[in-house]
Protein backbone atom coordinates (compact mmCIF):
# COMPACT_ATOMS: atom_id res chain seq x y z
CA UNK A 1 0.00 0.00 0.00
CA UNK A 2 1.07 3.02 -0.88
CA UNK A 3 1.79 6.53 1.35
CA UNK A 4 -0.77 8.28 -0.08
CA UNK A 5 -3.44 5.51 0.07
CA UNK A 6 -2.14 4.92 4.29
CA UNK A 7 -2.60 8.99 4.51
CA UNK A 8 -6.16 8.75 2.68
CA UNK A 9 -7.58 6.12 5.43
CA UNK A 10 -6.09 8.53 8.11
CA UNK A 11 -7.45 11.81 6.43
CA UNK A 12 -10.85 9.73 6.10
CA UNK A 13 -10.96 8.50 9.71
CA UNK A 14 -10.27 11.69 11.13
CA UNK A 15 -12.45 13.99 9.54
CA UNK A 16 -15.02 11.26 10.58
CA UNK A 17 -14.04 11.10 14.16
CA UNK A 18 -14.10 14.74 14.00
CA UNK A 19 -17.74 14.86 12.75
CA UNK A 20 -18.61 12.62 14.96
CA UNK A 21 -17.06 14.31 18.25
CA UNK A 22 -18.61 17.76 16.59
CA UNK A 23 -22.33 16.20 16.39
CA UNK A 24 -21.62 14.42 20.01
CA UNK A 25 -20.17 18.59 21.50
CA UNK A 26 -23.31 20.07 19.66
CA UNK A 27 -26.28 17.28 21.40
CA UNK A 28 -24.59 17.12 24.33
CA UNK A 29 -24.47 20.62 25.04
CA UNK A 30 -28.27 21.09 23.39
CA UNK A 31 -28.69 17.74 25.79
CA UNK A 32 -27.32 19.50 28.93
CA UNK A 33 -29.61 22.40 28.41
CA UNK A 34 -32.54 20.70 28.17
CA UNK A 35 -31.94 18.43 31.22
CA UNK A 36 -31.26 21.59 33.24
CA UNK A 37 -34.03 23.97 32.44
CA UNK A 38 -37.66 23.25 32.40
CA UNK A 39 -39.80 23.77 29.81
CA UNK A 40 -42.50 26.59 29.24
CA UNK A 41 -44.42 26.68 26.21
CA UNK A 42 -45.53 29.84 24.45
CA UNK A 43 -48.88 29.72 21.88
CA UNK A 44 -49.96 32.82 20.00
CA UNK A 45 -53.54 33.36 19.47
CA UNK A 46 -53.87 36.13 17.44
CA UNK A 47 -56.80 38.00 15.47
CA UNK A 48 -59.85 36.29 14.78
CA UNK A 49 -60.17 33.20 15.87
CA UNK A 50 -61.31 30.42 13.45
CA UNK A 51 -61.31 27.09 11.88
CA UNK A 52 -59.50 27.96 8.70
CA UNK A 53 -61.53 27.26 5.74
CA UNK A 54 -58.98 25.26 4.10
CA UNK A 55 -57.27 22.26 5.66
CA UNK A 56 -53.51 22.03 4.26
CA UNK A 57 -50.95 24.67 4.11
CA UNK A 58 -47.64 24.73 2.84
CA UNK A 59 -46.34 26.15 5.75
CA UNK A 60 -48.41 23.71 8.39
CA UNK A 61 -52.15 24.79 9.81
CA UNK A 62 -53.67 27.85 10.01
CA UNK A 63 -56.46 29.47 12.93
CA UNK A 64 -57.73 27.39 15.59
CA UNK A 65 -56.34 23.97 14.06
CA UNK A 66 -52.60 25.45 14.48
CA UNK A 67 -53.34 26.87 17.93
CA UNK A 68 -54.73 22.88 18.91
CA UNK A 69 -51.99 21.37 17.22
CA UNK A 70 -49.11 23.66 18.98
CA UNK A 71 -51.40 22.78 22.47
CA UNK A 72 -51.06 19.03 22.01
CA UNK A 73 -47.70 19.15 20.85
CA UNK A 74 -46.96 20.87 23.73
CA UNK A 75 -48.36 18.68 26.07
CA UNK A 76 -46.47 15.70 24.51
CA UNK A 77 -43.45 17.37 25.01
CA UNK A 78 -43.62 17.61 28.46
CA UNK A 79 -44.00 20.75 29.15
CA UNK A 80 -43.72 21.62 32.95
CA UNK A 81 -46.68 25.24 31.93
CA UNK A 82 -48.01 27.00 28.90
CA UNK A 83 -48.32 30.63 28.54
CA UNK A 84 -50.99 31.53 25.98
CA UNK A 85 -50.59 35.32 24.34
CA UNK A 86 -54.12 36.09 23.65
CA UNK A 87 -54.60 39.02 21.60
CA UNK A 88 -57.76 38.87 19.97
CA UNK A 89 -61.33 40.29 19.51
CA UNK A 90 -63.02 37.07 19.89
CA UNK A 91 -64.00 34.35 16.63
CA UNK A 92 -66.41 31.60 16.25
CA UNK A 93 -67.56 29.93 18.91
CA UNK A 94 -66.37 26.32 17.57
CA UNK A 95 -63.12 27.14 16.76
CA UNK A 96 -62.85 28.82 20.27
CA UNK A 97 -64.47 25.86 21.99
CA UNK A 98 -61.71 23.55 19.98
CA UNK A 99 -59.16 25.19 22.17
CA UNK A 100 -60.80 25.59 25.29
CA UNK A 101 -61.18 21.72 25.37
CA UNK A 102 -56.98 21.16 24.35
CA UNK A 103 -56.50 23.54 27.66
CA UNK A 104 -58.73 21.45 29.19
CA UNK A 105 -56.53 18.41 28.39
CA UNK A 106 -53.68 20.61 29.88
CA UNK A 107 -54.61 21.19 32.79
CA UNK A 108 -56.22 17.30 33.52
CA UNK A 109 -52.27 16.28 32.97
CA UNK A 110 -51.63 19.03 36.07
CA UNK A 111 -49.96 21.38 33.52
CA UNK A 112 -50.65 25.55 34.60
CA UNK A 113 -51.98 26.91 32.05
CA UNK A 114 -51.73 31.17 31.84
CA UNK A 115 -53.42 33.79 29.61
CA UNK A 116 -51.43 36.79 29.10
CA UNK A 117 -53.36 39.58 27.21
CA UNK A 118 -52.30 42.52 24.96
CA UNK A 119 -53.96 44.97 23.52
CA UNK A 120 -57.01 43.28 23.26
CA UNK A 121 -58.59 39.57 24.76
CA UNK A 122 -62.29 39.71 23.84
CA UNK A 123 -65.43 37.48 23.51
CA UNK A 124 -64.08 35.12 21.78
CA UNK A 125 -60.40 35.51 23.25
CA UNK A 126 -61.83 36.12 27.03
CA UNK A 127 -63.71 32.71 26.58
CA UNK A 128 -60.45 30.97 25.46
CA UNK A 129 -58.62 32.93 28.66
CA UNK A 130 -60.97 32.06 30.98
CA UNK A 131 -60.62 28.67 31.18
CA UNK A 132 -56.54 29.09 31.90
CA UNK A 133 -55.69 28.98 35.58
CA UNK A 134 -54.62 32.75 35.67
CA UNK A 135 -55.10 35.80 33.22
CA UNK A 136 -52.44 38.14 33.36
CA UNK A 137 -53.42 41.68 31.48
CA UNK A 138 -52.70 44.93 30.97
CA UNK A 139 -54.13 47.81 32.65
CA UNK A 140 -55.15 49.06 29.33
CA UNK A 141 -55.88 45.65 27.80
CA UNK A 142 -60.14 45.81 26.31
CA UNK A 143 -61.25 42.54 27.61
CA UNK A 144 -64.68 41.05 28.25
CA UNK A 145 -67.58 41.45 25.93
CA UNK A 146 -69.26 38.32 27.16
CA UNK A 147 -71.83 37.53 24.79
CA UNK A 148 -72.69 36.05 21.56
CA UNK A 149 -74.52 37.39 18.39
CA UNK A 150 -75.74 36.98 15.34
CA UNK A 151 -76.53 39.30 12.57
CA UNK A 152 -78.00 39.28 8.98
CA UNK A 153 -79.10 41.94 6.76
CA UNK A 154 -82.33 41.94 4.61
CA UNK A 155 -81.70 43.60 1.22
CA UNK A 156 -85.35 42.91 -0.10
CA UNK A 157 -86.63 46.07 -0.58
CA UNK A 158 -83.53 47.29 -1.97
CA UNK A 159 -83.54 44.43 -4.37
CA UNK A 160 -87.24 45.34 -5.02
CA UNK A 161 -85.78 48.82 -6.32
CA UNK A 162 -83.48 47.32 -9.03
CA UNK A 163 -85.76 45.27 -10.44
CA UNK A 164 -84.26 42.04 -8.99
CA UNK A 165 -86.81 39.50 -7.44
CA UNK A 166 -84.88 36.39 -5.94
CA UNK A 167 -86.28 32.45 -5.98
CA UNK A 168 -85.59 30.04 -3.60
CA UNK A 169 -86.55 26.51 -3.90
CA UNK A 170 -86.25 25.30 -0.51
CA UNK A 171 -86.46 21.65 1.19
CA UNK A 172 -87.52 22.96 4.77
CA UNK A 173 -89.34 25.97 5.33
CA UNK A 174 -86.31 27.18 7.85
CA UNK A 175 -83.83 26.64 5.12
CA UNK A 176 -83.21 30.02 3.78
CA UNK A 177 -83.60 31.64 7.63
CA UNK A 178 -81.61 34.64 7.93
CA UNK A 179 -81.07 35.47 3.88
CA UNK A 180 -80.46 38.36 2.89
CA UNK A 181 -83.37 38.03 0.17
CA UNK A 182 -86.00 38.64 2.69
CA UNK A 183 -86.98 39.48 6.49
CA UNK A 184 -86.87 37.04 9.29
CA UNK A 185 -90.23 35.45 10.52
CA UNK A 186 -91.06 36.13 14.04
CA UNK A 187 -90.90 32.02 14.43
CA UNK A 188 -87.67 32.10 12.88
CA UNK A 189 -86.61 34.91 14.88
CA UNK A 190 -87.50 32.90 17.78
CA UNK A 191 -85.25 29.91 16.45
CA UNK A 192 -82.38 32.26 16.06
CA UNK A 193 -82.61 34.10 19.44
CA UNK A 194 -83.27 30.37 21.06
CA UNK A 195 -79.72 29.70 19.54
CA UNK A 196 -78.36 32.79 20.58
CA UNK A 197 -79.34 32.02 23.61
CA UNK A 198 -78.08 28.62 23.89
CA UNK A 199 -74.82 29.41 22.84
CA UNK A 200 -74.79 32.21 25.36
CA UNK A 201 -75.29 29.89 28.35
CA UNK A 202 -72.35 27.62 27.14
CA UNK A 203 -70.40 30.61 27.15
CA UNK A 204 -71.71 31.65 30.47
CA UNK A 205 -71.40 28.26 32.20
CA UNK A 206 -67.69 27.91 30.43
CA UNK A 207 -66.60 31.18 32.56
CA UNK A 208 -68.44 30.60 35.13
CA UNK A 209 -66.11 27.30 35.73
CA UNK A 210 -63.47 28.60 34.76
CA UNK A 211 -63.26 31.77 37.12
CA UNK A 212 -65.54 30.08 39.86
CA UNK A 213 -67.90 32.80 39.47
CA UNK A 214 -71.68 31.74 40.20
CA UNK A 215 -73.42 32.28 37.22
CA UNK A 216 -76.19 34.86 39.19
CA UNK A 217 -72.85 37.25 40.06
CA UNK A 218 -71.53 36.61 36.49
CA UNK A 219 -74.64 37.82 34.06
CA UNK A 220 -74.84 41.45 34.93
CA UNK A 221 -70.65 41.68 33.94
CA UNK A 222 -72.03 39.48 30.63
CA UNK A 223 -74.14 41.77 28.78
CA UNK A 224 -71.83 42.20 26.30
CA UNK A 225 -69.43 45.06 27.63
CA UNK A 226 -66.57 45.29 27.43
CA UNK A 227 -63.52 46.41 30.69
CA UNK A 228 -60.05 47.34 30.87
CA UNK A 229 -57.57 45.53 32.42
CA UNK A 230 -57.67 46.98 35.68
CA UNK A 231 -62.05 47.16 35.78
CA UNK A 232 -61.75 43.49 34.59
CA UNK A 233 -59.42 42.68 37.94
CA UNK A 234 -61.97 44.56 40.11
CA UNK A 235 -65.01 41.90 38.63
CA UNK A 236 -62.30 39.13 39.63
CA UNK A 237 -62.48 38.59 35.68
CA UNK A 238 -58.77 38.22 35.82
CA UNK A 239 -55.86 38.20 38.26
CA UNK A 240 -52.99 39.97 37.55
CA UNK A 241 -52.02 43.21 35.80
CA UNK A 242 -48.53 42.88 34.30
CA UNK A 243 -46.98 41.63 30.91
CA UNK A 244 -45.63 38.48 29.34
CA UNK A 245 -42.62 38.35 31.39
CA UNK A 246 -44.81 38.70 34.33
CA UNK A 247 -47.24 36.05 32.50
CA UNK A 248 -43.84 33.78 32.00
CA UNK A 249 -43.28 34.15 35.84
CA UNK A 250 -46.85 33.34 37.17
CA UNK A 251 -46.48 30.17 35.05
CA UNK A 252 -42.94 29.63 36.57
CA UNK A 253 -45.07 29.84 40.37
CA UNK A 254 -47.75 27.77 39.51
CA UNK A 255 -45.11 24.78 38.17
CA UNK A 256 -43.15 25.15 41.01
CA UNK A 257 -40.17 25.94 39.03
CA UNK A 258 -37.38 27.78 40.05
CA UNK A 259 -34.52 29.31 38.51
CA UNK A 260 -34.22 29.27 34.39
CA UNK A 261 -36.88 28.24 32.23
CA UNK A 262 -36.25 26.94 28.44
CA UNK A 263 -39.02 28.64 26.22
CA UNK A 264 -40.35 26.88 23.72
CA UNK A 265 -42.62 28.90 21.03
CA UNK A 266 -42.75 26.87 18.29
CA UNK A 267 -43.32 22.84 18.80
CA UNK A 268 -44.12 22.19 14.96
CA UNK A 269 -41.14 20.47 13.53
CA UNK A 270 -41.44 21.93 10.14
CA UNK A 271 -41.40 25.39 11.28
CA UNK A 272 -38.29 24.82 13.72
CA UNK A 273 -36.61 23.34 9.99
CA UNK A 274 -37.70 26.35 8.04
CA UNK A 275 -36.81 28.32 11.15
CA UNK A 276 -32.96 27.21 10.46
CA UNK A 277 -32.65 29.84 7.58
CA UNK A 278 -33.89 32.99 8.68
CA UNK A 279 -32.27 32.10 12.57
CA UNK A 280 -28.84 33.52 11.69
CA UNK A 281 -28.45 35.12 15.14
CA UNK A 282 -29.64 31.88 16.78
CA UNK A 283 -27.27 29.84 14.74
CA UNK A 284 -24.28 32.45 15.71
CA UNK A 285 -25.43 32.30 19.95
CA UNK A 286 -25.62 28.80 19.28
CA UNK A 287 -22.25 28.54 18.29
CA UNK A 288 -20.79 30.74 20.51
CA UNK A 289 -22.19 28.42 23.15
CA UNK A 290 -20.65 25.26 22.11
CA UNK A 291 -17.52 27.25 21.82
CA UNK B 1 2.70 23.59 -22.89
CA UNK B 2 0.12 22.14 -20.39
CA UNK B 3 1.56 19.88 -18.46
CA UNK B 4 -0.45 16.43 -18.08
CA UNK B 5 0.09 14.70 -14.29
CA UNK B 6 -1.92 12.35 -13.49
CA UNK B 7 -2.71 11.23 -9.77
CA UNK B 8 -4.31 7.59 -8.16
CA UNK B 9 -7.88 9.03 -7.39
CA UNK B 10 -7.44 8.73 -3.47
CA UNK B 11 -8.94 10.92 -0.66
CA UNK B 12 -5.37 12.55 0.03
CA UNK B 13 -4.81 13.40 -3.77
CA UNK B 14 -8.10 14.65 -4.14
CA UNK B 15 -7.83 17.24 -1.19
CA UNK B 16 -4.21 18.25 -1.43
CA UNK B 17 -3.73 17.61 -5.52
CA UNK B 18 -7.05 17.95 -6.88
CA UNK B 19 -6.31 19.49 -10.23
CA UNK B 20 -4.18 16.45 -10.67
CA UNK B 21 -6.71 14.01 -9.42
CA UNK B 22 -9.76 15.35 -11.21
CA UNK B 23 -8.08 14.40 -14.82
CA UNK B 24 -7.88 10.63 -13.59
CA UNK B 25 -11.75 10.72 -12.01
CA UNK B 26 -12.90 12.54 -14.84
CA UNK B 27 -12.00 9.15 -16.55
CA UNK B 28 -13.83 7.03 -14.43
CA UNK B 29 -17.32 8.83 -13.89
CA UNK B 30 -17.73 7.32 -10.88
CA UNK B 31 -21.58 9.27 -10.05
CA UNK B 32 -22.72 7.09 -7.06
CA UNK B 33 -19.47 8.01 -5.10
CA UNK B 34 -19.95 11.89 -6.08
CA UNK B 35 -23.30 11.73 -4.26
CA UNK B 36 -22.15 10.11 -1.51
CA UNK B 37 -19.49 12.87 -1.07
CA UNK B 38 -21.75 15.79 -1.75
CA UNK B 39 -24.21 14.49 0.67
CA UNK B 40 -21.15 13.87 3.16
CA UNK B 41 -20.27 17.26 2.34
CA UNK B 42 -23.39 18.97 2.66
CA UNK B 43 -23.70 17.31 6.07
CA UNK B 44 -20.52 18.54 7.57
CA UNK B 45 -21.57 22.04 6.69
CA UNK B 46 -25.28 21.67 8.28
CA UNK B 47 -22.69 20.07 11.18
CA UNK B 48 -20.76 23.07 11.00
CA UNK B 49 -23.06 25.88 11.33
CA UNK B 50 -24.61 23.45 14.40
CA UNK B 51 -27.93 23.36 12.82
CA UNK B 52 -27.94 19.50 13.05
CA UNK B 53 -31.87 18.66 13.46
CA UNK B 54 -33.64 15.69 12.42
CA UNK B 55 -35.65 17.93 9.94
CA UNK B 56 -32.69 18.78 7.96
CA UNK B 57 -33.10 15.00 6.46
CA UNK B 58 -35.79 16.80 4.44
CA UNK B 59 -33.29 18.90 3.00
CA UNK B 60 -32.17 16.04 0.93
CA UNK B 61 -33.81 16.73 -2.34
CA UNK B 62 -33.19 20.19 -2.26
CA UNK B 63 -28.97 19.68 -1.95
CA UNK B 64 -29.89 17.50 -5.20
CA UNK B 65 -31.56 20.33 -6.70
CA UNK B 66 -29.44 22.99 -5.56
CA UNK B 67 -26.79 21.00 -7.48
CA UNK B 68 -28.31 20.58 -10.63
CA UNK B 69 -29.76 23.96 -10.62
CA UNK B 70 -25.92 25.06 -9.57
CA UNK B 71 -24.15 23.17 -12.20
CA UNK B 72 -26.82 24.34 -15.20
CA UNK B 73 -26.27 27.52 -14.57
CA UNK B 74 -22.78 27.41 -14.62
CA UNK B 75 -22.36 25.28 -17.39
CA UNK B 76 -25.00 27.99 -19.73
CA UNK B 77 -22.41 30.71 -18.54
CA UNK B 78 -19.24 28.72 -19.36
CA UNK B 79 -20.40 28.03 -22.51
CA UNK B 80 -21.70 31.40 -23.57
CA UNK B 81 -18.79 32.49 -22.99
CA UNK B 82 -16.91 30.54 -25.19
CA UNK B 83 -16.00 26.93 -22.68
CA UNK B 84 -16.13 23.54 -24.68
CA UNK B 85 -16.63 20.97 -22.36
CA UNK B 86 -19.75 19.10 -21.11
CA UNK B 87 -21.82 19.37 -17.93
CA UNK B 88 -21.86 15.60 -17.18
CA UNK B 89 -17.91 16.24 -16.22
CA UNK B 90 -18.99 19.35 -14.56
CA UNK B 91 -21.69 17.65 -12.27
CA UNK B 92 -19.06 15.60 -11.68
CA UNK B 93 -16.60 17.26 -10.40
CA UNK B 94 -18.73 19.67 -8.41
CA UNK B 95 -18.88 17.35 -5.72
CA UNK B 96 -15.41 17.49 -5.21
CA UNK B 97 -15.26 20.94 -5.66
CA UNK B 98 -17.47 20.80 -2.21
CA UNK B 99 -14.49 18.56 -0.16
CA UNK B 100 -13.27 21.66 1.87
CA UNK B 101 -16.70 21.18 3.50
CA UNK B 102 -15.09 18.26 4.97
CA UNK B 103 -13.55 20.71 7.13
CA UNK B 104 -15.92 22.11 9.15
CA UNK B 105 -16.07 19.78 11.88
CA UNK B 106 -12.27 19.69 12.44
CA UNK B 107 -12.43 23.48 12.65
CA UNK B 108 -15.14 23.57 15.31
CA UNK B 109 -13.40 20.95 17.05
CA UNK B 110 -9.54 22.58 16.49
CA UNK B 111 -11.72 25.95 17.57
CA UNK B 112 -12.64 24.22 20.74
CA UNK B 113 -9.34 23.08 21.92
CA UNK B 114 -7.01 25.95 21.12
CA UNK B 115 -10.17 27.93 23.51
CA UNK B 116 -11.14 29.76 20.71
CA UNK B 117 -14.45 31.93 19.90
CA UNK B 118 -16.83 32.58 17.67
CA UNK B 119 -14.30 35.24 15.30
CA UNK B 120 -11.54 32.26 15.11
CA UNK B 121 -14.32 29.46 13.58
CA UNK B 122 -15.66 32.46 11.34
CA UNK B 123 -12.22 32.89 10.14
CA UNK B 124 -11.77 29.13 9.49
CA UNK B 125 -15.07 29.46 7.74
CA UNK B 126 -14.46 31.46 5.28
CA UNK B 127 -11.41 30.22 4.71
CA UNK B 128 -13.01 27.18 3.54
CA UNK B 129 -15.80 28.95 1.72
CA UNK B 130 -12.54 30.30 -0.09
CA UNK B 131 -11.06 27.05 -0.90
CA UNK B 132 -14.67 25.52 -2.13
CA UNK B 133 -14.66 28.95 -4.57
CA UNK B 134 -10.61 28.09 -6.18
CA UNK B 135 -11.31 24.58 -6.53
CA UNK B 136 -14.86 25.73 -8.53
CA UNK B 137 -12.60 27.77 -9.74
CA UNK B 138 -10.27 25.32 -10.92
CA UNK B 139 -13.45 22.51 -12.16
CA UNK B 140 -14.55 25.12 -14.61
CA UNK B 141 -11.13 25.81 -15.90
CA UNK B 142 -10.71 22.47 -16.05
CA UNK B 143 -13.79 20.73 -17.78
CA UNK B 144 -14.24 24.46 -20.52
CA UNK B 145 -10.79 24.74 -21.06
CA UNK B 146 -10.99 28.63 -20.03
CA UNK B 147 -8.66 30.46 -18.44
CA UNK B 148 -8.21 31.40 -14.61
CA UNK B 149 -9.81 34.78 -14.82
CA UNK B 150 -13.01 33.92 -17.49
CA UNK B 151 -13.57 31.08 -15.30
CA UNK B 152 -13.60 32.93 -12.37
CA UNK B 153 -15.93 35.69 -14.25
CA UNK B 154 -17.76 32.79 -14.78
CA UNK B 155 -18.21 31.73 -11.32
CA UNK B 156 -18.98 35.28 -10.33
CA UNK B 157 -21.39 36.56 -13.09
CA UNK B 158 -24.88 34.31 -12.59
CA UNK B 159 -24.84 35.79 -8.13
CA UNK B 160 -24.09 39.12 -9.79
CA UNK B 161 -26.92 39.03 -12.36
CA UNK B 162 -29.11 37.60 -9.81
CA UNK B 163 -28.68 40.35 -7.29
CA UNK B 164 -28.95 42.94 -9.33
CA UNK B 165 -32.36 42.04 -10.67
CA UNK B 166 -33.10 41.55 -7.07
CA UNK B 167 -32.11 45.21 -6.15
CA UNK B 168 -33.89 46.32 -9.72
CA UNK B 169 -37.17 44.41 -8.37
CA UNK B 170 -37.08 46.08 -5.27
CA UNK B 171 -36.56 48.90 -6.93
CA UNK B 172 -39.26 49.19 -9.21
CA UNK B 173 -41.60 47.78 -6.45
CA UNK B 174 -40.69 50.81 -4.30
CA UNK B 175 -41.47 53.38 -6.86
CA UNK B 176 -44.83 51.60 -7.99
CA UNK B 177 -45.69 51.61 -4.18
CA UNK B 178 -44.91 55.44 -3.84
CA UNK B 179 -46.74 56.03 -7.00
CA UNK B 180 -49.60 54.17 -5.66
Amino acid sequence: MNRERVLSYVLIFLLLFCAVSSVYLIRSKERGARIAKPKIGVVNIYGTISVPSRTTYIFGLRGSDRVVQQLRDLRRMNVRAVVLRINSPGGTLGACQEIVEEIKKLKEEKIPVVASCGDIAASGGYYIASVCDKIVLNPGTITGSIGVLMGTSNFEELLKKIGIEPEVIKSGKYKDMGSIYRALSDEERKLLQELVDETYNQFLKTVSEGRKIPVEELLPLAQGQIFTGEQAIKYKLADKIGNLNTSLEVAKKLAGIKGEVQIIENPMPLERFLGIFYDGAEVLAKLSEIL
Amino acid sequence: MMEFVYKEPNFYNVVFYPSATWKSLLGQRNFFKAIALYFFCQFSQIIGLSIFHREIFLMLPLFFINWILTVSIYHFTARAVGGGGDILSLFYLWAFTEIPLLFFPPAIIFTKMVGGGVVLLFLFFVCIYLWCFFLKIKAVQQVYYLSSLVAFLVLIFPPLILSFITAFSFLIYGVSFILW
